[in-house]
């Protein structure tokens, strides 16, 4: 069964999931839970609670497979939207371990992006490191702390001592950017 | 551009990364619903994050197996309006009975099995399949704004002389509605005859793949218009009439409305 569903689209197999076959979610898990579980360890430092994220976000979807919309992207994306949203509301329950996590990712994002430690395939995490680089540096430091550091624009305006507007327009134009890097460097950005 | 619609394209990228307030949220949430531009730039956003987070990181060992008992001890409930429907029925006693050996795989095989069974036979000798895989299983009903918004993009796959479309008829021919799917897959039922409901009952559209009748999704009792998605040629369309989906029934249902793609 495994073989068959190795070469089936996330599409199909969300159809799978439709139709209650275990075997399209255990591909689903095989294809995308290291990423999954990846973005919730960084954001939470906590492998019990990135752990948890991960049985969330996939028994959420052998439950609610329609919440998929192919038409709203890939269903990594998907899942991984689902993942940090999870992830993020952990974080910003508790106040004592977000202050934490808000010092460690401005520090992180003031550093090197550690991408030779996280990367899937060297030739995509070299797109991606000049794509990050490409960005200003208040770009960066935006997306990532609020991408990786699970902050909102106005904290991470508040952390750096710039003006909200300035932060949500960074965002922005700073994953515009990052979209536009990736597809010269011919990453199709969007397949699953 | 309003200052206000200004403003909620800039929250945009923020919204994306889940960087902003539980109040900007609901409010871009409401902003997405009606702009289909934004959320073209939503989904954009997100598909670059995704990579971002490509970290190459193993699952730990053990974790599908967590996984996978919970899907043994619990069968995934129903959603949405099925659930509703569901709920209903079990409260009259019309869910269907399972020993304890066999429940679970019945509540997970007993929607489609029953109804590709009752509307199988009804079927029999339709269109020769080519086929598909059917995408989605997404049927929406939104409030008035975005219903005009779904109808204005019906009307345009009903335009694009590309779209197949299908007249959904009953037996005595009464008119139930008409359904267009797009070059995309993008596919719409405009309902102009079906009768509504009692509350524990449901419309369901069903495609016809590969000779196989697959669920599309729920209509609820009183629809008017729904998408949904398929790649490639669906044969057939069919809408059928169930009472508490999910729920065994002997025979051919009552009142179903069917049309051929063409």
């Amino acid at each position: 069964m495994r073989s068959d569903l190795s070469e089936v689209s996330d599409a199909v197999l969300v159809l799978g999931l439709a139709r209650y076959q275990q075997e399209a979610l255990a591909e689903v898990y095989r294809r995308h839970a290291g990423s999954v579980f990846g973005l919730a360890k960084r954001l939470l430092a906590d492998q019990a609670k990135a752990e948890e994220v991960v049985q969330e976000v996939l028994l959420r979807l052998w439950d609610q497979p329609d919440r998929f919309d192919p038409e709203r992207g890939t269903l990594r994306s998907f899942l991984l939207a689902q993942a940090h949203s999870r992830a993020v509301d952990v974080l910003r329950a508790d106040t004592s371990r977000r202050t934490r996590e808000q010092r460690d990712a401005r520090e992180a994002a003031e550093g090197e992006y550690e991408i030779d430690h996280q990367v899937w395939d060297l030739a995509l995490a070299d797109h991606v490191r000049r794509a990050l680089e490409s960005l200003q540096p208040g770009e960066r430091a935006a997306v990532e702390l609020t991408y990786f550091g699970g902050m909102t624009y106005r904290e991470v305006a508040a952390a750096l001592g710039e003006a909200e507007g300035t932060v949500k327009s960074r965002i922005r134009s700073g994953l515009r950017r990052l979209r536009a890097e990736l597809s010269a460097a011919g990453v199709s950005v969007g397949d699953s | 551009m309003s200052d206000h619609t200004r403003d909620m394209d800039e929250l945009l990228g923020a919204y994306a990364l889940d960087a902003v307030s539980d109040q900007e949220h609901a409010v871009i949430e409401q902003y997405l619903s009606i702009n289909p531009k934004a959320r073209a730039e939503v989904r954009e956003h997100r598909e670059v994050a995704a990579m971002l987070a490509w970290t190459g990181t193993m699952a730990p060992d053990g974790l599908w197996d967590r996984i996978s008992a919970r899907l043994e001890e619990q069968a995934p409930p129903p959603s949405g309006e099925l659930a509703a429907v569901l709920s209903l029925a079990a409260a009259r006693d019309l869910a269907p009975a399972a020993s304890p050996s066999d429940s679970a795989q019945t509540r997970r095989l007993g929607r489609h099995r029953s109804v590709g069974r009752t509307i199988g036979s009804w079927l029999v000798g339709s269109a020769a399949a080519a086929l598909v895989a059917v995408f989605v299983v997404t049927v929406m009903q939104r409030d008035d704004v975005a219903r005009s918004a779904l109808a204005s993009a019906a009307q345009s796959a009903l335009d694009d002389r590309t779209s197949a479309t299908a007249t959904l008829v009953d037996e005595a021919g009464t008119v139930g509605g008409r359904a267009v799917i797009d070059h995309d897959g993008h596919g719409y039922l405009i309902v102009s005859g079906l009768p509504s409901l009692p509350l524990d009952h449901t419309y369901q559209l069903w495609g016809v793949i590969e000779g196989k009748v697959i669920s599309l999704g729920v209509l609820g009792h009183h629809p008017e218009i729904a998408t949904f998605s398929a790649d490639g040629t669906v044969t057939q369309l069919v809408v059928t009439n169930e009472v508490g989906g999910g729920v065994i029934m002997d025979g051919n249902p009552d009142g179903a409305f069917a049309g051929t793609l063409g």
